[in-house]
């Protein structure tokens, strides 16, 4: 080898100067670049079984519910005849969970943002003067509302809507929607500044660095790439939160939002004094509400995937394929 | 033709001494591998040129203007100065003709249509033209880092950086990667190399930079480098990397 050193020959022969390109690859084995549509048929055909354990499980449970109303364990006509009356304070709940997580998101955004980038040591005296107040106060705002309960939560908004601030008196009774309302918007919001923060911490640092090297600016940057890559990386905790969102809203009714849990409410309590007609009722429109959600989430994650971003979605747990949710993936 | 020297840069992070005053000159045109042991900063001085990380002290000047002042813009000298990465660093959501067309789009602020087709240019140019939509994670490594160089080759740059562009390769993806900086150095573009392809240097680098312990300890033609080294630093190292 050390006579290669001194060999006038300058070229080894398998790295000169006559590099030649590979002649063109194999087509992609997983086709790219098709219509939603036609992936979203394909992920329905794949997942067809899980479709039709999920409807067996649904089935076996809802037959289950029935015999035992036939057995006459609970008023199974009471249960059918009211069922109807359940659909309005269904949509209160969905509108108030809905709304107030959508219109949390834009200041979760934010809050996540800053949280995700802690102000380092090395900043010069007039970028630490603004940095770390900002995110001093977005922490403290994170854990103010993970640490407390939302029921607390909800009756200081109320009652600082009620004595504080007097100006909302036009609002007459509606005050008790709009602070629940209100309420639910602050709450969501801090769940989701966290989800964020860990969608953008996660965004591989190489990827920030090619986006600096082509002389994308920083604001560019958080909009096209740290963005779109986080927000794929947390689509299926935000899409818990607004589950759990939709969940936290039963405590609404304590200050007379009429939602599923206040219509459950006054069915056990004022009218019929039939309390377990009135939670299967209850727990009927729960279920087929997150159900119905958790699993059009999944279509949406195996659709718009991404290959190599994010965990690839497995759909062999057993909890999986018959709820759509749990187990370990 | 663009040429880029550096002058006494220096950067420490902490107490670790990275770069203890590197000066180096490439002229237009003018191939530059850089070479040496792992740590010894090689990838620092490539992110120093084009202000990934900001040098301590010292001056780089593009073309005798000096880039690393308050006055310059950072982004604007990175859009002059390609840079292809050791782990490719492809944008992972974005298709290959996507990740070409990104920073024209969106830093040089070309249409949409004329970035589309410069960036069918440049893949077809690195020999991708069949793989454009692509994810990232649907390529080998060798095809990635073809996309990577297209990606900073779309933005027009009159140097181009390569921080061990084949490292993370096998035979032969770093070939095909290989062939293609090749034809880039013969179509006369200004390179920086960090590299341990001793052919590649060989064949294609107009200069060979020893690099150790954060300063250049020889620089020379090839020859003059493997053939004849003057340092007993450059003489060891040399012999392993040939064996």
């Amino acid at each position: 080898m050390e006579n290669e050193l001194r060999d006038t020959d300058p070229a080894p022969p398998s790295a000169g100067l006559d590099f030649q390109l590979a002649p063109p690859a194999a087509p992609p084995s997983q086709p790219t670049g098709r219509s939603v549509g036609a992936r979203l048929r394909q992920t329905l055909w794949a997942s067809r079984f899980s479709l039709l354990f999920l409807s067996i499980g649904v089935g076996i449970a809802l037959a289950l519910v029935i015999v035992m109303g036939l057995a006459g364990l609970y008023d199974l006509n009471y249960v059918i005849r009211e069922l109807p009356q359940g659909v309005g304070p269904a949509e209160t709940s969905l509108e108030f969970a809905t709304f107030s997580y959508l219109f949390g998101m834009v200041g979760a955004l934010g809050l996540g943002l800053i949280r995700a980038y802690p102000p380092k040591k090395s900043l010069r005296l007039s970028q630490k003067m603004w940095r770390w107040p900002l995110y001093g106060f977005a922490s403290g705002y994170v854990a103010a509302i993970r640490g407390t309960p939302f029921l607390v939560q909800m009756l200081i908004t109320l009652n600082v809507f009620l004595l504080e601030a007097p100006q909302f008196a036009y609002l007459g009774w509606t005050v008790f929607y709009w602070s629940g309302f209100f309420a639910l918007l602050i709450n969501t919001t801090g769940y989701q500044a966290e989800a964020f923060r860990a969608g953008f911490q996660s965004v591989d640092a190489g990827q920030i660095e090619a986006a600096k090297a082509v002389g994308l600016g920083r604001f560019r940057i958080f909009f096209l790439i740290t963005l779109p890559q986080g927000f794929r990386l947390v689509t299926l905790p935000l899409a818990n939160e607004w589950i759990s969102n939709f969940k936290t809203a039963t405590v609404l009714s304590i200050i007379g939002v009429v939602e599923l849990f206040y219509w459950t409410g006054r069915n056990v309590a004022v009218f019929d004094g039939k309390p377990i007609e009135a939670f299967v009722l209850l727990v009927f429109f729960y279920l087929i509400i997150n159900v119905t959600l958790s699993r059009v989430v999944t279509y949406i994650e195996k659709v718009r995937r991404i290959p190599g971003l994010g965990t690839p979605t497995s759909e062999l747990t057993l909890s999986r394929r018959i709820f759509g949710f749990g187990g370990i993936r | 033709m663009t040429t880029l020297q550096l002058r006494g840069i220096k950067k420490s992070f902490g107490k670790t001494v990275v770069l203890r005053g590197v000066d180096l000159d490439i002229d237009g045109g003018e191939v530059l591998c850089i070479t040496g042991p792992s740590g010894s900063g090689k990838s620092t001085l490539l992110r120093c040129t084009n202000l990934l990380i900001p040098p301590d002290a010292g001056e780089i000047y593009l073309d005798s203007v000096r880039v690393n002042q308050r006055s310059v813009r950072p982004e604007w000298v990175r859009q002059k100065i390609g840079m292809v990465f050791q782990s490719f660093n492809l944008f992972t959501h974005l298709s290959a003709r996507k990740n070409v067309m990104l920073a024209l789009r969106h830093s040089r602020k070309v249409s949409r249509a004329e970035a589309e087709k410069k960036a069918v240019y440049e893949l077809n140019r690195v020999g991708l033209g069949d793989r454009m939509d692509s994810f990232p994670a649907q390529l080998s490594g060798g095809q990635q880092q073809r996309v990577a160089i297209a990606r900073a080759l779309a933005m027009d740059p009159e140097v181009m950086l390569f921080d061990e562009p084949t490292s993370a390769l096998d035979a032969e993806s770093t070939h095909e990667v290989l062939a293609v900086m090749t034809r880039l150095a013969r179509e006369g573009m200004t390179m920086a190399v960090v590299t341990h392809e001793i052919g590649f240097a060989r064949a294609v680098a107009h200069q060979i930079a020893f690099f150790d312990n954060g300063l250049i300890v020889e620089q020379g033609t090839p020859a003059e480098i493997f053939e004849h080294p003057q340092h007993e630093r450059t003489r060891s190292f040399i012999q392993k990397i040939l064996r």
